[in-house]
């Protein structure tokens, strides 16, 4: 009996705020099929990676595959290209996240002490510009500027070395794609450890004032510590998204005399996906990218959450 | 006293070189691109270009301008910005202002249902097929309708919605305000930075769009400025800068020159407008951050 009028209690709670929201709910149907269509059914369609999809039978009059629906995934993992591509992906990600993480940090604590508004803000204004700066443009000028006759190449000449075709040799290409990450991004990353700085208590540089302190002394003991909690977190966030790297850059830049260190898992998806029609082969590729990056996302997030109660749910 | 002033102004001049350091890094290199572009292609060649243009000319500027290409794909990558932008808003900002009530029915469940999108998603071929099968190849809106929403975008606008005092809202309903006109008529005027932020993410995401007209598009009429770009940068396509092709034996050295111009035209806009705009795209990083 109390159970009955618990729920009936609970129920025309529901309604009552089902009604109250009529209005929220109809400005959300279109939001809401937007997801259902672009967000959920391709993860639908992800069950092809376990099918033998071909585009007249379609998604569900496909046949399942061979080796109870793993084929595709057996045939990846005997691939010795397989284990270029991974060992590809998560390097360039590493190499990413350890060299593009000081430069923001320095810089915004170089702005920091910047003393004359005018010079501190062109400084800010013109680093962020490059981020704003589409993908295909950046590509177009680092392979203009490696090229022979090259910026790069003449500035190498000058000091009397020989001109290098650098996007021709795999050992470059990590270093070019890193170089021009951190001259991309490293103003507009800088932009949340400003803010953290601009937080520090005012009253904790008086202090260190009083005890003698320099401003190195004060960058040291008060403005790294004021921003360690930021870069924590922003690391942690960092590695988590390791295996969701775009990969656009690497589409540009790359060629097949490099794809031993520049070939990722997202161009071999599309090579063999798009280009090659390999739909349900590459699919389970992508399927493995992404379940691996679900899994290392979440461990972010709860390390996160754990060393500093933010976190993004 | 005199020693710490003069340790006081070594490490200021040691923070500004760094900073000059900065500016020059980032500078130089669109400074080179517009140096080599109003240059003499033989001095370009010679490798006598590096900080200013030698032998100033605009001839490159006029075959890039000449090729009807650039003006197609231009014209098409406004439209698409303009219409994408539009779709965008309407979409997130709906979407985002029923999230932000509290009250809402449901609510829990939507959110986790918006936000599950971050982290996990079908990936590039699951989306191709998608597309072919709504019959959106060489459409323009198979550019604009799988990103009708930026999930980051919708939280940084819910955060911002569910920050705006209630009390505003409540007297404009109890003066009889229906909930459209609630919307249209408070809470939007009140958002004006938020909304300027987001429509410009929107823009720009839009502008530098690459990957899915590569794959959605086949038709050179419907490319965006970024196609263009690529193969006239990157593949040294000749199909699309037939103007260049046309000058046979001095074709290498003009089509460098041109390679900057092309640059040069395609960055301008955006380097022009981004001076008076860039505060509203800080806002939005700060927004997004409080909740992130």
């Amino acid at each position: 009996m109390r159970a009955m009028s618990n729920l009936k209690l609970y129920l025309s709670e529901q309604y009552r705020s089902f009604k109250r929201s009529r209005f929220l709910l109809l400005i959300m149907v279109p939001g809401i099929i937007y997801y259902v269509v672009f967000h959920y059914l391709p993860m639908y369609g992800l069950i092809i990676a376990f099918k033998d999809f071909n585009v007249f039978d379609g998604i569900i009059k496909s046949p399942w595959a061979a080796n109870y629906g793993f084929k595709h995934f057996l045939e990846l993992f005997n691939l010795p290209v397989f284990y270029r591509i991974l060992k590809n992906t998560v390097l360039l990600s590493l190499n990413t996240i350890v060299f593009t993480f000081p430069a923001p940090i320095i810089l915004a604590l170089c702005l920091n002490e910047a003393k004359a508004d005018v010079w501190k803000k062109t400084v800010q204004t013109v680093s962020y510009l490059p981020h704003f700066i589409s993908t295909v443009v950046i590509c177009g000028m680092v392979t203009n500027f490696l090229s022979l006759s090259g910026l790069v190449n003449d500035i190498i000449s000058l000091f009397g070395l020989k001109r290098i075709q650098f996007l021709l040799y795999p050992q470059y290409f990590r270093t070019i794609f890193v170089a021009t990450e951190i001259w991309q991004q490293t103003g507009w990353n800088s932009i949340l450890y400003m803010a953290a700085l601009s937080q520090i208590n005012p009253e904790l540089y008086e202090a260190c004032k009083i005890d003698g302190a320099n401003r190195l002394q004060q960058i040291l003991y008060i403005n790294i510590p004021g921003i360690i909690p930021t870069a924590m977190i922003l690391l942690i966030f960092k590695i988590g998204g390791i295996m969701n790297m775009g990969f656009e850059k690497v589409l540009l830049l790359y060629n097949p005399n490099i794809y031993e260190t520049a070939d990722v898992i997202g161009t071999f998806v599309y090579r063999r996906g798009i280009v090659g029609a390999e739909f349900s082969f590459s699919t389970a590729v992508g399927f493995f990218q992404s379940v691996i990056g679900f899994v290392l996302v979440v461990i972010a997030n709860r390390i996160a959450r754990k060393v500093n109660e933010v976190s993004l749910w | 006293m005199k020693k710490a002033n003069l340790s006081s102004v070594l490490f200021d001049s040691f923070i500004n070189l760094i900073l000059a350091l900065v500016l020059l890094v980032t500078l130089y290199p669109f400074l080179h691109v517009a140096s080599v572009s109003l240059s003499d292609p033989y001095a370009v060649m010679q490798n006598r270009v590096s900080f200013y243009p030698v032998g100033f000319n605009l001839n490159s500027y006029k075959s890039v301008l000449s090729n009807p290409y650039i003006w197609i794909s231009y014209k098409n990558t406004i439209v698409y910005t303009v219409v994408g932008t539009c779709v965008n808003m309407v979409m997130t900002t709906t979407m985002a202002y029923s999230l932000s009530k509290k009250y809402l029915f449901g609510r829990k469940f939507f959110s986790v249902f918006t936000i599950f999108t971050l982290f996990f998603n079908g990936g590039i071929i699951p989306n191709y097929i998608l597309i072919n099968k709504l019959g959106l190849i060489d459409s323009m809106w198979a550019l604009i309708l799988p990103i009708a929403i930026g999930t980051w975008n919708l939280m940084v606008m819910r955060t911002y919605f569910e920050g705006l005092p209630s009390e505003i809202e409540e007297s404009a309903a109890i003066d009889g305000c229906n909930p459209l006109q609630v919307l249209v008529k408070i809470v939007l005027p009140v958002s004006k930075p938020i909304l300027a932020t987001i429509t410009l993410f929107y823009a720009v995401w839009h502008w530098n769009m690459y990957f899915s007209p590569l794959i959605y598009l086949n038709d050179k009429e419907k490319y965006p400025i970024q196609i263009f770009l690529q193969q006239i940068l990157i593949t040294g396509e000749t199909s699309f800068a037939n103007t260049v092709v046309s000058i046979e034996d001095t074709h290498l050295l003009i089509s460098d020159t041109v390679k900057y111009a092309t640059i040069i035209v395609a960055i301008l806009p955006i380097i022009i407008v981004y001076p008076f705009l860039q505060k509203y795209f800080i806002k939005g990083v700060l927004i997004g951050s409080v909740k992130g």
